[in-house]
């Protein structure tokens, strides 16, 4: 496959080149940050998943070690990774909460950048095409992927989005109003989105917030129809069936809901 | 008759080099050779490369995992310098971010918790702490 990379992607490409890896599971994260002559630490944080300080070539990046998963850890690390790589003689201080994490297209340009970063170096595009190629799209895939490159299947859903083989949309809520979108280049049905308002009614991720409901298992792939999330092209166009799995992060109170075609 | 010869240690060299096969005098013939036998030099090449990077890489990791280790006096004496800092009655945070410039992307150094000012200040300080020493050591 032929990837398009942005200017973060091709620096994550390269410091994993840099490093001799092929695979980034290869050896522990914080070896690696080492071994890019940076200081690491894990320490209790309050309101911060982490922070990066630099002072002329030196830098310490501290990890909440209060972070439960360590997949999220290791995403937050690989996002401090990001900011050392690109931004440290921007800015002496980056301190990164969960909404910087989560919020991709609002929490400005170095964070976004950090966020792509993290995400290619953690799962490398070709890597990770490989990995769902020839599988059909379905929450066991997202799984699959999450366990493959150690990270969360947020992170996962979010780089499928990307570099998945099956077109897909994605919407994150949190308590219970709709923040951000992300789509496939090839999935072409559209969403009337309005910033802070509520989830569909029909939709999963509105029975999450409203009726405390989770689907789990086999059940996490759920029935629902075109409508519940997208405009119909025309009042004759018939409704049609599509499926969404919506991933329910309880201690942060957001869901990101896939939302493929049947 | 004598048979005495006057070759010297050279002309054997000279010898034995013009009996070995042309294949693997020339580098190009050498890697025509070793594709015919089913051998990916140019694989080999940068698999070889990348081990030498992963070696590099790891190595550096050492190296900087004991220089955090061994800074930890350093961090004692920044902890010490900021508590007093802090302590002081003259002391004014926003100056003291213009002086140091330190700068935050997207919030405000005075906007945070005590407790993470002070955390900022002694990583700040243990490494402009940590630069200092390595200068004058240099």
């Amino acid at each position: 496959m032929n990837f398009a990379y942005t200017a973060a992607e091709q620096k994550a490409k390269k410091v994993l080149d840099d490093c001799g890896l092929n695979d980034p599971t290869e050896e522990p994260l914080k070896k690696i940050i080492f071994g890019r002559k940076a200081f690491y630490e894990e320490v209790p944080l309050v309101g911060k998943e982490g922070e990066i300080i630099s002072v002329d070539n030196r830098s310490i990046i501290t990890i909440n070690s209060n972070i439960q998963f360590e997949t999220k850890k290791r995403f937050a690390a690989a996002h401090e990774l990001g900011h050392y790589e690109m931004h440290r003689h921007l800015k002496p201080i980056f301190c990164d909460t969960e909404e910087d994490l989560m919020n991709w297209y609002k929490a400005g340009p170095h964070e976004m950048e950090a966020n792509e970063f993290a995400a290619e170096f953690l799962m490398p595009s070709e890597l990770f095409y490989k990995e769902c190629e020839r599988k059909k799209f379905e929450p066991k895939v997202v799984e699959h992927l999450a366990n493959r490159f150690q990270v969360s299947k947020t992170a996962a859903i979010l780089k499928f989005v990307k570099r998945g083989n099956h077109p897909v949309f994605i919407m994150y809520c949190k308590d219970n109003k709709m923040k951000w979108w992300k789509k496939s280049d090839d999935f072409y049905h559209f969403c009337p989105f309005e910033y802070d308002a509520p989830p569909p009614p029909g939709s999963v991720a509105f029975e999450v917030f409203t009726k405390g409901k989770t689907y789990y298992g086999d059940e996490s792939k759920q029935d629902i129809w075109k409508s519940d999330w997208f405009q119909m092209k025309n009042d004759d166009e018939p409704d049609s069936k599509f499926f969404e799995y919506c991933l329910h992060a309880k201690s942060y109170n957001y869901t990101i809901s896939v939302i493929w075609e049947k | 008759m004598s048979k005495k010869t006057n070759q010297t240690k050279s002309d054997f060299v000279n010898l034995f080099l013009s009996t070995t096969e042309n294949d693997s005098s020339s580098k190009e013939a050498a890697k025509a050779f070793l594709a015919s036998e089913g051998v990916k030099t140019d694989k080999l090449i940068s698999e070889g490369l990348k081990r030498v990077k992963k070696m590099q890489m790891l190595a550096n990791a050492s190296r900087t995992e004991n220089e955090m280790q061994a800074a930890e006096t350093v961090k004692a004496e920044a902890t010490a310098w900021v508590d007093n800092l802090l302590a002081s009655i003259n002391f004014s945070l926003p100056e003291l971010v213009q002086k140091e410039e330190l700068f935050m992307s997207f919030r405000n150094v005075e906007n945070l918790s005590q407790d993470d000012i002070r955390n900022i200040l002694i990583r700040h300080f243990t490494l402009k702490l940590m630069n200092k020493n390595n200068n004058n050591e240099k």
